[in-house]
């Protein structure tokens, strides 16, 4: 009686395709949790966050303590935005849930109105939306843009119009640089006025963040900065330089 | 259901004066003068005049109005986060949500 070999009892061929399944699989699934992981994009998705307003008047958003009083978001819509987003599990300070068109110029807390945006991603970032979300507000409350203007430029594409209403590019403060060391060009006794200065104006350092005032060392003078009132400087995001005396 | 505590907080204890139902919302008129609308998907119950609010819960598309005499009444509501308003006597803003 001839006796049939049994060994090994799976061929190697049939061990390769499965292990080569098994590592497809893993790649498979490596490659999902990384995009889950995946920082959000500096804009929102529009068919997931098209915006959303209140029915609510200028007077009504310029009020002192309006947006404390209109700020409801549940813990369901804040658990939803963060799935539709494909975000499952994030660091404390990570995200920002975002109120696209934001609520002091009349955004809603409604699910449209609402995406995870990165507090770390660069140069655009939820703190440099901040920004121009303080800036839509005053320009808004004192007339100079329409309440519907500010909303559909801001849900629309909100670079666009951080570029439109404070500059082409948000104040970077890039880690490996000392916020003291300004690019100097040109070597001038410390404190000269500058000459496009204008009265309560400071300069800022477009490139580390920071701002100078009128006296300080580096006033008007780095290589890339402007000229603006503190309130808007500060209201940018920019920083008053460490070392300035004030 | 939870209660929506910050709706709670600015309606409790207001009495219910009179209600209009109007297409796509309900208009709760209390008894300072003060208003609540809600944008709703189907038309609401009646609320008899006179109830005191209790409280207010809300989950997803649901807004149930608790009142002190024991009764309630769930609205459907069009936008989670965007479809409640109350507005004092003078239409100042008191919630948005």
């Amino acid at each position: 009686m001839s006796r049939r070999n049994n060994w090994p009892p799976v061929s190697l061929g049939r061990v390769m395709r499965t292990v080569s399944k098994v590592l497809l699989a893993l790649c498979l699934l490596w490659n999902v949790g990384a995009l889950a992981q995946q920082p959000t994009p500096f804009l929102p998705y529009p068919d997931l966050t098209p915006g959303g307003v209140f029915d609510v008047t200028l007077q009504d958003i310029c009020t002192p303590g309006y947006s404390k009083k209109v700020r409801a978001v549940t813990k369901a819509l804040r658990d939803q935005a963060y799935k539709s987003y494909g975000i499952t599990s994030y660091q404390p300070g990570e995200y920002q849930l975002d109120h696209l068109i934001p609520l002091s110029i009349g955004g809603s807390n409604s699910i449209s109105n609402l995406w995870p945006q990165s507090n770390n991603t660069s140069p655009w970032n939820a703190r440099t939306k901040d920004a121009l979300e303080q800036r839509l507000r005053k320009l808004v409350c004192s007339g100079q843009v329409d309440l519907e203007t500010a909303q559909r430029e801001i849900a629309t594409n909100w670079i666009n119009a951080y570029q439109k209403y404070i500059g082409a590019s948000p104040p970077v403060a890039a880690k490996s640089e000392p916020l003291l060391a300004p690019n100097v060009t040109t070597e001038t006794p410390p404190g000269t006025s500058a000459p496009n200065a204008t009265k309560n104006e400071v300069w800022v350092n477009t490139r580390s963040g920071v701002y100078w005032k009128p006296g300080s060392q580096w006033f008007g003078k780095t290589k890339q900065g402007k000229f603006m009132a503190e309130s808007d400087a500060v209201a940018a995001g920019y920083r008053l330089a460490r070392g300035t005396g004030y | 259901m939870p209660r929506n505590q910050k709706l709670t907080a600015v309606i409790k204890g207001r009495a219910v004066q009179s209600t209009t139902r109007e297409t796509g919302k309900l208009v709760i008129v209390f008894d300072d003068r003060s208003t609540m609308t809600v944008k709703t998907a189907e038309i609401a119950a009646a609320i008899s005049p006179g109830v005191k609010i209790k409280a207010v819960l809300e989950s997803g598309y649901e807004c149930a109005l608790e009142f002190e005499d024991g009764s309630s009444i769930t609205i459907q509501i069009i936008d989670p986060g965007a479809s409640v308003a109350v507005r004092d006597r003078n239409n100042a803003i008191e919630y948005l949500g």
